[in-house]
């Protein structure tokens, strides 16, 4: 392709988007039509323009949304990054997806994750006494909308309010102070600290975990000299790096925050007997319905 | 060449290259096709002249040629380009006025393009800093809300969406904040006037019952069980503290020197607002912004130094900007917070100087600086952002861009510095309508927060296309201030706005009226009840120093206006004043709050969410609206009963109406005198007895607040007459409440159903505030609103707090020939809580006639009117139609008979069948429009003057008069066509819609009621006076058949009891005897616009029981000439003459050649 048909194009492009705006601008919604006496270069430009403005597109008289491959794929990134804890890369794609989307289907997924991640940020983000009362409208209102998701069939619907409920107990048991809740939702906190490079906030997480499981970290400590030097050198760090301690001695060697959280995972699994890792990332997410 | 602009190029080409804060205005017309770069070239005007002065190039984050360091945010290029675009969008020229503030200039080496060597401009303009559109009004407290959430002020500011009143009524935290307000205002005037602390108190306590009394319908929604709460005290407990305060700071200022709550304006920022307080003492000293409420509930910044928080802070900043404009002096200013929360302690009110304001600490501004960078970023982010929003030129009707835009709260795409917005916006999601709807995607609470993506097409261009006219009349309301401001005095008294050279004559300080005289007959559009400013001719109006009033009354050349306040500060001395018209957002604004409630509201009810929703998946009310379902056949409840007191019309239209399904709307079409009001009445009563009824069978615990109906006027009036007809029934009575907080205007048989006066509320309280006997009676008040079970009101009403939750059974809209559409859909916000489902919508009644007159748009409006979209074509609308074409006149042409729920009343009570025959033959062809029974049909003059035949002196001996009032006769009409002396005048002004006149025509008019009158005792004469009206569509010439009116030597008590009036005036009213002066009389047979719109001539007509006098130019009326519309309006015109000519031939009508009246 020469690089005047190339401009040329960009600037039909360019033209047709301005169309589009301006008839937007006032309350339409144009629809680009291809009918067969367009040539090659008019169906690139309308398909070109359809997509980048989102703009519905018939090809004759079939709808075609150049977007729909596009918005699938970004809801399927937007639900991964949900279950990874990645809330903004998550909102971020299923915005994405709201937009390139006309499917009816695929609007009402986009919508439900959308909530989904508002509601797992804001029960790892909880404060555990106020945890029922702050989070219950939340609970309510997705249980309301998920009514309202009508092309979603009877199993599917069922599916995610028992992710709910189940999700509703965990939230419950935040309240109650159990020790396990906590400590899922500190290890969700101190990963999420870990993704976005926040070391020290992972080190004051993990140094929580222990502190809400001390009697079974001191009991496994006590067998072990290394993991007894491992907690105290993690107080005196914290005590350092956080300006907390006066005497301002070289901070004690100490594991990546990393690599502490994997031992602080080991622990766990054997304190409570299941893989701690495995267990939060089973609570907090929400796996996708899969028809049988 | 304005001097500052002169001063301020010179300036800046005085030193080349550097960047210099300057303080200028010109007009920036945008050249895309220069563009060839990512900066914008504009070329610049003087916004008078338009002159053109030189070429600007506008850099992202304020870049120029040379600059180092850019800011790491700037909005200012960004939103301008937002805004161009928009225009572009929008088809409008690319042209936007620019307050520049800061700017480089660029001599003509460095330039690369375009200069005006002629005007010595040899060089190029860099503007850095602007406020973008400062001829459009942003107030400060939209700067306030703008600061605080840019998504919010969206929401609330341009769409109007507000917090649902179907659910909670407004919080007496409002109550209490106003109650302060108003008692420092009322306290501080006292204690300035009279030096008296026990009458500044009683002054104080004065307030606090006002501010009660008018918001007895916030208050009476709680229950107060556990007695009066903190609002209610927390006023009464600080009383003191004012007091004392207000001794202290006003000590030796005087009645002149204190300004409360007086209107700011600059239009150099394009901000207004109102200062609580302005201290004048020499010079501008002190400005005080007031504020109260709870100190966990503060909407604005928190303190970067404690975290507390800090409220007003913008508001006070741009007040505290446009005085150091206007004066050139910095005011020490102030925000004084009265925390609800913390009771009576020292520190409460808490006293915030400007400078110590989180806003202004946060951004480290210093307020003395005399050009500190962060004090224009902050206020001129906040401007601009707030104009492209409130303009609409940000986002336009394009629901893509709405979305993106709103995808987070602080808007990212306009390049906006974070740090310039309030860092305590979560807190502002619990106030937000967006939060509770769940539609804010940055909100606490998400439902559906791409719903703009997901309404169906022809909902949203439906809620558009009227959404854009009532915006465009926003926005020229935003506008008017600022041309007031800027325009030459003598335009705008050409325009009829302004009324110039007015001198005092009178000021009652007592009633704050001030009388003001004027050497000219004055000719105006403005109106007794109309909104003024009255300010010293030397001055801006609006600026400052401008007294705000209401016209009480206007004459030929006095004007008497009730004002707010008495006349400050030196100008107390002076003795001529300008008065200037205002205009009101309101209408516009309630109209555009429920046109959007109704779009947000018909996607809640379709019970989907998340996706795009079709057409037949609205609810069905809505499909109905739009033309997208067919009415459904109704099931009359029978009620034959009622034949005996009403007719069959009548009695179908309320079987009709209590058949209705939820959801369901039905027409009732009163043509004149068919007795519509009277038919309401018993409908009202029926439904009540219906709903009661129901009421004991299925009592529905969950919607306690059920009641029966709502009966919604166009009009006060017209909701009086309401009451008035029902209070007939005397069963009812406990059972009806009017919609009005407290009003004296109203006619005593209606106060008796305003709560306030029902439960006594000024006679009980006395001269105290007393919380405690307050709730006593409060708890009254909301008993007899919880058993009322017939609400009446105005469409403008259905925000009250009386109806917040509340459902109705049915609603019966009154008028609605006269109310736009949304203002008609302002009757779809009360609905059940069911909230998604059909059944939530209640039952609708449209009474009304789209054949008498029509909704009052603005002119300006009417020919904006946008094209009809193709989905609307469905819904009924036609090339032609615009906001005047009301929802009972879409609904009738859409449905017409074919359904059977438009039901037409064709018994009139009213005129005789001559009259009658007239409007049927002209206006109903299509309707057995009749006198509803013989003794109407046959009514004459002489059953109306039997009663006053004692009080007869003589018979008039002039033929002429005795054949106009010959009973056997009842249309006349004089014909001034061949009559030279009877050609209309105009006056030299551009509002054609008030200049015209018939000298001749008046002093006939005048002739006949004063010979006709003159035959009886004086007595008689004023009561049958009350029984004549005159009718002419200009004003002027009503002034002027008044004045003949005088000079023909009729007492001014016997005028006073003649109603001269317009039509508009006129409607609902009827006499016996009703004279029209048509007024326009020209050869070149233009009828002007009020004649244009013929339904005028429907009502006018239709006014008369017994005698029609019409007088005018035939030839004028019926002769091709003028537009289409005068052309349509003639057809009409034709028919009443030709029917005139059949009555007279039948004996009925006699005709008059004016040459043969002498006067």
């Amino acid at each position: 392709m020469s690089k005047e048909f190339e401009s040329e194009i960009f600037t039909a492009v360019k033209e047709e988007i301005e169309r589009i705006e301006s008839e937007r601008y006032n309350s339409k919604n144009p629809v680009l039509v291809v009918t067969s006496k367009d040539s090659t270069k008019d169906i690139v430009i309308k398909i070109l323009s359809a997509e980048r403005m989102g703009a519905p597109l018939k090809i004759h008289s079939t709808s075609f949304n150049p977007a729909e491959d596009l918005a699938k794929k970004n809801l399927s990134i937007g639900k991964r990054a949900l279950n990874s804890w990645q809330f903004r890369k998550s909102m971020d794609h299923l915005s994405l997806a709201a937009i390139q989307t006309t499917d009816k289907t695929i609007q009402q997924k986009v919508n439900l994750y959308k909530q989904l991640n508002k509601l797992l940020k804001a029960i790892i983000q909880a404060n555990p006494e106020r945890a029922v009362r702050n989070l219950q409208p939340i609970f309510k209102d997705i249980r309301l909308s998920i009514e309202k998701y009508d092309l979603f069939d009877k199993a599917e619907q069922q599916h995610y309010l028992q992710l709910l409920d189940l999700l509703f107990n965990f939230v419950e048991a935040l309240t109650k102070k159990e020790v396990a809740s906590l400590t899922h939702q500190l290890l969700a906190r101190c990963s999420i600290s870990l993704m976005n490079s926040e070391y020290l906030a992972a080190y004051i997480w993990l140094y929580k975990i222990y502190l809400l499981n001390k009697d079974s970290f001191t009991t496994i400590a006590n067998k072990n000299e290394r993991l007894k030097e491992v907690l105290v050198n993690l107080k005196e760090y914290l005590s350092i790096e956080t300006g907390l301690s006066e005497e301002l001695d070289d901070s004690p060697t100490i594991a990546k925050s990393g690599d502490l959280r994997d031992i602080f995972i080991d622990l766990l699994t054997e304190i409570y007997d299941v893989n701690f890792l495995e267990k939060t990332k089973e609570i907090l997410s929400f796996p996708p319905f899969k028809s049988t | 060449m304005n001097e500052q602009l002169v001063n301020s190029l010179a300036y800046l080409r005085d030193n080349p290259k550097q960047p210099k804060f300057v303080d200028f205005q010109v007009l920036a017309e945008r050249d895309r096709k220069a563009e060839k770069g990512n900066y914008l070239f504009l070329k610049l005007y003087e916004p008078n002249t338009k002159a053109f002065l030189c070429n600007a190039f506008v850099y992202p984050k304020e870049w120029y040629p040379g600059r180092q360091k850019q800011p790491n945010f700037s909005h200012y290029q960004n939103v301008l380009r937002y805004c161009y675009a928009g225009l572009l969008s929008d088809n409008q020229p690319p042209e936007l006025l620019l307050q520049v503030l800061q700017a480089v200039w660029f001599p003509i080496a460095d330039a690369t393009s375009g200069t005006n060597p002629s005007n010595g401009m040899n060089g190029y303009l860099i503007p850095l800093k602007f406020i973008i559109a400062p001829d459009f009004n942003v107030t400060g407290a939209e700067l306030e809300s703008v600061f605080n959430c840019p998504a919010k002020y969206f929401y609330e500011s341009f769409l109007g969406l507000q917090r649902s009143i179907r659910l909670t009524p407004t919080s007496i935290g409002y109550v209490r904040g106003n109650a302060i307000h108003k008692g420092i205002q009322y306290a501080s005037n006292e204690w300035i006037r009279s030096q008296d602390p026990v009458k500044a108190m009683r002054a104080y306590h004065r307030a606090i019952l006002d501010v009660w009394r008018d918001n007895f319908d916030i208050l009476i929604r709680k229950s107060y069980k556990r007695g009066p709460n903190k609002d209610l005290k927390l006023p009464i407990q600080v009383d003191s503290i004012v007091v004392d305060n207000i001794i202290e700071q006003f000590e030796g200022v005087s009645p002149t020197q204190l300004l409360n709550e007086s209107l700011l304006f600059s239009p150099e920022r394009g901000i207004s607002g109102r200062a609580d307080q302005i201290i004048l003492r020499k010079t501008f000293e002190e400005l005080w912004e007031i504020k109260t409420g709870s100190r966990y509930y503060i909407e604005s910044d928190y303190d970067p130094f404690t975290g507390a928080a800090h409220p007003g802070g913008m508001q006070a900043f741009a007040y505290h900007d446009i005085i150091k404009k206007i004066t050139g002096r910095t005011p020490k200013t102030f925000i004084e917070f009265f925390d609800a929360d913390a009771g009576l302690s020292e520190d409460n009110p808490e006293i915030i100087p400007l400078e110590q304001h989180a806003v202004i600490k946060r951004r480290k501004i210093n307020l003395e600086e005399e050009n500190c960078e962060e004090y224009w970023n902050l206020l001129l982010q906040t401007r601009n952002i707030a104009f492209a929003i409130e303009s609409g030129l940000l986002s336009g009707y394009d629901r893509y861009k709405i979305n993106r835009f709103l995808s987070k709260r602080y808007m990212p795409a306009l390049g906006t510095d974070f740090n310039l917005l309030s860092s305590n916006w979560f807190r502002v999601c619990s106030y937000c309508p967006s939060n509770q709807l769940g539609i804010c995607a940055d909100g606490k609470r998400m439902l559906d927060p791409d719903i703009w993506l997901h309404f169906p097409q022809s909902l949203f261009e439906y809620w558009a296309w009227y959404f854009k006219q009532l915006k465009f009349e926003l926005n020229n309301v935003k506008r008017h201030l600022y041309r007031l401001a800027t325009t030459n005095i003598d335009v705008l008294e050409k325009q009829g706005v302004t009324i110039s050279n007015l001198k005092k004559v009178k000021f009652d300080s007592y009633r704050y009226l001030l009388t003001l005289k004027s050497a000219k007959r004055i000719f105006t559009r403005i109106r007794e009840g109309d909104d003024v400013f009255v300010t010293p001719t030397h001055l801006i109006p609006g600026e400052i120093f401008s007294i705000e009033g209401k016209v009480q009354s206007l004459r030929s050349e006095e004007i008497v206006i009730k004002t707010r306040s008495i006349i400050k500060g030196r100008n107390q001395k002076v003795d001529t004043f300008r008065v200037d018209q205002v205009e009101n957002v309101l209408f516009s604004k309630w109209q555009s709050r429920s046109l959007t409630d109704f779009l947000f509201g018909a996607m809640a009810r379709s019970g989907i969410q998340g996706r795009t929703i079709t057409d037949s998946e609205l609810p069905y009310t809505v499909q109905l609206l739009l033309g997208l379902q067919k009415p459904k056949h109704i099931k009359r409840v029978p009620r034959t009963a009622l034949l005996s007191v009403l007719d069959s019309s009548k009695v179908e239209a309320i079987e009709k109406a209590l058949g209705l399904k939820a959801g369901e709307i039905m027409l009732v079409q009163g043509p004149p005198g068919t007795g519509k009001t009277r038919m309401i009445a018993q409908m009202a009563k029926e439904m009540f007895a219906e709903a009661y009824l129901l009421r004991s069978q299925e009592v529905d615990e969950a919607t306690p607040l059920t009641k029966a109906v709502l009966i919604l006027a166009n009009t006060h009036r017209a909701a009086d007459e309401v009451i008035i007809k029902l209070s007939a029934f005397p069963d009812l009575k406990p059972y009806i409440i009017r919609l009005e907080s407290y009003s004296k205007e109203h006619p005593p048989e209606v106060q008796n159903f305003i709560i306030p006066k029902i439960v006594a509320y000024e006679e009980t309280m006395g001269e105290k505030a007393d919380a405690v006997k307050l709730v006593t009676i409060l708890q009254q008040g909301n008993e007899l609103f919880n058993k009322a079970g017939i609400v009446v009101g105005t469409l403008g009403s259905v925000g009250s707090n009386l109806l917040k939750g509340v459902n109705f059974k049915w609603i019966i809209v009154d008028e609605a020939g006269q109310a736009t559409e949304p203002a008609c859909l302002g009757a779809f916000r009360h609905l059940t809580s069911k909230t998604d489902s059909t059944d939530g919508y209640p039952r609708i009644i449209l009474v009304g006639d789209h054949f008498q007159l029509p909704p009052v748009v603005a002119e300006e409006t009417k020919n904006y009117t946008p094209s009809i979209p193709k989905s609307l074509c469905k819904a009924g609308l036609i090339p032609g139609d615009s906001l005047k074409t009301s929802l009972f006149e879409r609904l009738h042409r859409l449905w017409g008979k074919k359904f059977g729920n438009v039901i037409i009343l064709d018994k009139q009570y009213r005129m005789n069948e001559a009259i009658c025959k007239i409007i049927r033959t002209a206006f109903y062809p299509e309707v057995d429009y009749q006198p509803a029974n013989e003794e109407i049909g046959k009514h004459s003059l002489t059953d109306f003057l039997s009663s006053f035949e004692k009080d007869l002196i003589e018979k008039t001996k002039e033929e002429i008069i005795a054949q106009i009032f010959n009973p056997k006769q009842p249309i006349v009409f004089i014909n001034t066509a061949n009559d030279p002396k009877a050609f209309e005048g105009q006056q030299d002004v551009e509002i054609q819609t008030e200049s015209r006149f018939n000298l001749r025509e008046a002093k006939i008019a005048a002739i006949i009621v004063a010979h006709f009158l003159k035959q009886y005792q004086e007595t008689a004469q004023l009561e049958i006076a009350k029984q004549v009206g005159v009718i002419s569509p200009y004003r002027n010439q009503n002034n002027l058949i008044y004045s003949e009116m005088r000079a023909i030597g009729l007492a001014d008590e016997i005028i006073e009891n003649i109603r001269v009036d317009t039509v508009d005036r006129f409607q609902g009213d009827e006499r016996e005897i009703i004279i029209i002066s048509l007024t326009n009389s020209n050869k070149e047979n233009i009828i002007g616009q009020l004649h244009s719109e013929w339904r005028r001539l429907n009502v006018s007509i239709s006014r008369a029981k017994a005698k029609l006098i019409l007088l005018g130019n035939r030839e004028t009326f019926i002769k091709p000439g003028g537009d289409k519309n005068e052309i349509e309006a003639k057809e009409y015109f034709r028919r009443v003459f030709e029917t005139i000519d059949a009555l007279t031939r039948e004996g009925l009508a006699t005709q008059i050649d004016s040459k043969n009246i002498k006067t």
